[in-house]
């Protein structure tokens, strides 16, 4: 819970802080783009508007200036013929039609406020001060003396003047006017850059501010949002400390942590935790698939069962070991085990008595016969001989019964050893046949197998499980008084891999509400008689152990339970 | 080689200054000086002006109505007419009739072949036209348009061009 949290608020940090310089360098770009921009604008309209100023001013005083000119050189050749100049006059009559003509037909010209209304009489000036410059310049040798001539020339140079006087007045006018748009664009621009800059600042500030208290909201929210792991954590710990199953985690062989009821099995078991997940370790080396391990600590046999999964635990991956500790309860299994076959073997005790006396009833006539031969003084050797042969025959048919007997109450010893599943049915059957008998209960065996039948397990395991079934049928017989014949029919059966042995009875069934329990421990039908109930469990969990299964279904008329054993499978 | 031509051009244009006695409006003044010592000086004609190698510039002005043909001389090849011995144009102080004037560097005749125009659309400039000759940069062809310092070096009137040599 932690980790993902952590995880989903880097996630969400790492997108905020993009969206953050995003919108960072939007605004600062802005600011320097629209100060550059506004910057560059008021520059270009200054300088047009210094431009417009100086050309419009400057073409109107330039002709001034030289109606000046004209006007000086006409009134030196007033005041004496010897400072008249004809060059001279003709050159100041030249310049300043070409001043005129920039005021009347030019682009700087045009800029000059009411240019329109001057512009007809500017032409006429232009074209009589430029004839006159053609006439002045072309007679240079010739001295102007006329009077009415130097009227004409002065005449026309006050008007000129006068005009020119009027044209600079205007463009003067227009400059003041112009330079007064200037301050104004000036002033605006300078506003508006204010108010631009002002608009991003304000705006950067209500950005952070906005942001700071939304980042505050976040941490806050980040803070509860940990606190709660913790506590969750907590909490998980205190779980996992009250269940009753020794819990440990171990991260690259270092414990990370134990439980409660694992620290009281260590303490009880006098050992350190290392030595405990290194014995499970070995034990799962040499078979992954190991549940339960027997190791001797302190000099004391102790066997546990566990569990072991990898986890994600605080963003590390850590092997989860949940361990019993099985030394007291293997201990009460095994009495229980030996109190189950010690019960079936008392259930036996009149087969087996029966079966031992068979032999013996038999060693007994033969031995007699052998002594009614020497008594009445025949010693015929092979009369004796045979007898004796046929003593040492039923010894050894009782020593058979009696090694079963033993093999059956053997305890815990696994046996790993290829047997015929049919051999172990006769030997079942051969034991519980006399009981049966006695109850008035028809036996019927159809073996259908090609085969022996070979599996892989303890011969007993297999006996005590059949015994337990045909017991069980011939107590379900106990009692009833019924019309129709007992019978207990066995089927063996084989398939390629498997071999089936199914026991079926006519005793009426078992009851519904048990019928799904009868494996379990303790669960009998037959309290009154001092049933213990293990008989069935204990079968179950022997054949299980072998890779088989039992099972049990009613069928119209009595009972069916079906033992299925693989057939040529090792176990280990 | 380049020296005897040059020669042989300042010679042209001593012949044909002194074949006019009077200096009128059609002619040009030219000098060469570093650092107001005189290296050399000419007065050529019209008609030598446009003996030079003659360079066209159309284009607008602020003083015109329309695009109109100007002919002429670069200030380069005006510069060259006198070769110095030692050192470099770095520009030419260009006045005018009226006493107007205005230093032009030698970076703009050499990035924009300004010339000293003697002709607008074919026909000699009377002075009422702004002449007699009339300094003329490519203002259309300009990347940037023209400021008043570049409107200020285009000098109309022109009677004396000073070359300063560095």
């Amino acid at each position: 819970m932690y980790l993902m949290l952590n995880f989903m608020w880097s996630k969400y940090e790492l997108k905020w802080r993009i969206y953050v310089t995003l919108v960072l360098s939007v605004l600062t770009a802005g600011l320097f783009v629209s100060t550059a921009v506004l910057f560059v604008q008021n520059n270009a309209q200054r300088n047009a508007l210094q431009g417009s100023i100086r050309s419009a001013g400057w073409v109107a005083y330039q002709a001034k200036l030289e109606s000046i000119k004209f006007a000086m050189s006409v009134e030196k050749c007033a005041v004496a013929q010897v400072l008249c100049n004809r060059g001279e006059l003709g050159l100041n009559a030249a310049i300043l039609a070409s001043r005129i003509a920039v005021l009347s037909d030019s682009e700087e010209g045009s800029q000059i406020a009411n240019i329109q209304e001057f512009k007809y009489d500017l032409r006429t000036f232009f074209a009589y001060f430029s004839a006159l410059s053609d006439d002045l310049l072309s007679q240079s040798s010739e001295n102007i003396s006329v009077d009415t001539q130097l009227q004409i020339m002065r005449s026309q140079s006050d008007s000129v003047d006068k005009l020119l006087s009027e044209i600079l007045k205007s463009a003067v006018l227009v400059n003041k006017d112009i330079t007064i748009r200037e301050q104004l664009i000036n002033n605006k621009s300078v506003e508006l850059a204010f108010l631009m800059l002002s608009a991003s600042s304000i705006g950067l500030v209500l950005f952070m501010a906005f942001e700071m208290k939304r980042r505050r909201r976040l941490l806050s929210e980040v803070f509860e949002m940990r606190r709660i792991a913790v506590e969750h954590g907590q909490e998980l710990m205190d779980l996992l400390d009250a269940i009753p199953v020794a819990i440990t985690l171990a991260s690259d062989n270092l414990t990370t942590y134990s439980n409660v009821a694992f620290k009281d099995l260590l303490s009880n078991f006098g050992c350190s935790n290392e030595f405990l997940l290194s014995e499970i370790g070995a034990a799962l080396a040499v078979d992954a698939r190991s549940t339960s391990l027997s190791l001797v600590v302190e000099g004391v046999a102790r066997n546990i069962s566990f569990m072991s999964n990898n986890v994600n635990w605080l963003g590390q991956s850590t092997a989860i070991f949940a361990i019993e500790d099985r030394t007291h309860a293997m201990d009460y299994e095994r009495q229980s085990l030996i109190s189950a076959r010690l019960m079936l073997l008392g259930e036996l005790a009149s087969s087996i008595a029966h079966e031992l006396n068979q032999p013996l009833a038999v060693i007994a006539a033969a031995a007699e016969n052998a002594i009614g031969s020497v008594a009445s003084g025949k010693l015929d050797n092979e009369y004796i001989k045979k007898k004796l042969q046929n003593i040492i025959r039923q010894v050894e048919r009782a020593d058979k019964v009696t090694q079963t007997i033993l093999d059956m109450a053997r305890q815990d010893r696994v046996q790993t050893e290829p047997f015929s599943v049919i051999k172990s049915l006769h030997v079942s059957i051969g034991f519980v046949s006399h009981q049966l008998r006695l109850a008035n209960v028809d036996v019927e065996v159809v073996i259908k197998c090609q085969t022996d039948c070979i599996v892989v397990g303890g011969p007993s395991v297999v006996e005590v499980a059949l015994l337990n079934i045909l017991l069980n049928a011939r107590d379900a017989f106990d009692g009833m008084e019924v019309q129709y014949q007992k019978k207990l029919r066995v089927d063996l059966q084989c398939t390629e891999e498997v071999v089936y042995i199914i026991i079926t009875d006519n005793a009426g069934g078992i009851k519904k509400e048990i019928l799904d329990k009868v494996f379990l421990p303790f669960v009998t039908s037959k309290e009154s008689s001092g049933g213990t109930g293990l008989g069935l469990a204990i079968a179950r969990r022997g054949i299980r152990s072998m890779g088989g299964d039992i099972n049990v279904q009613n069928t119209a008329d009595g009972a069916q339970f079906i033992l299925s054993l693989p057939l040529k499978r090792v176990f280990s | 080689m380049v020296m005897v031509r040059a020669n042989i051009r300042i010679v042209s244009a001593l012949i044909i200054s002194l074949s006019s006695l009077v200096v009128d409006a059609a002619e040009l003044h030219v000098s060469w000086v570093m650092k107001d010592l005189p290296l050399n000086e000419l007065t050529i004609s019209q008609e030598f002006i446009e003996s030079l190698v003659q360079s066209e510039i159309i284009t607008s002005t602020p003083w015109t109505q329309e695009i109109d043909s100007f002919i002429g001389p670069t200030l380069a090849t005006l510069s060259e007419l006198f070769l110095p011995k030692f050192g470099r144009i770095s520009g030419a102080t260009v006045s005018a009739l009226n006493g107007y004037s205005m230093f032009v560097p030698a970076e703009d005749w050499e990035a924009l072949n300004v010339i000293v125009a003697s002709r607008i659309n074919g026909a000699q400039f009377k002075i009422y036209d702004k002449g007699p000759f009339w300094v003329i940069y490519p203002l259309d062809e300009m990347s940037r348009p023209a400021d008043q310092i570049v409107l200020s070096r285009m000098v109309w009137h022109v009677s004396h061009v000073e070359f300063h040599v560095e």
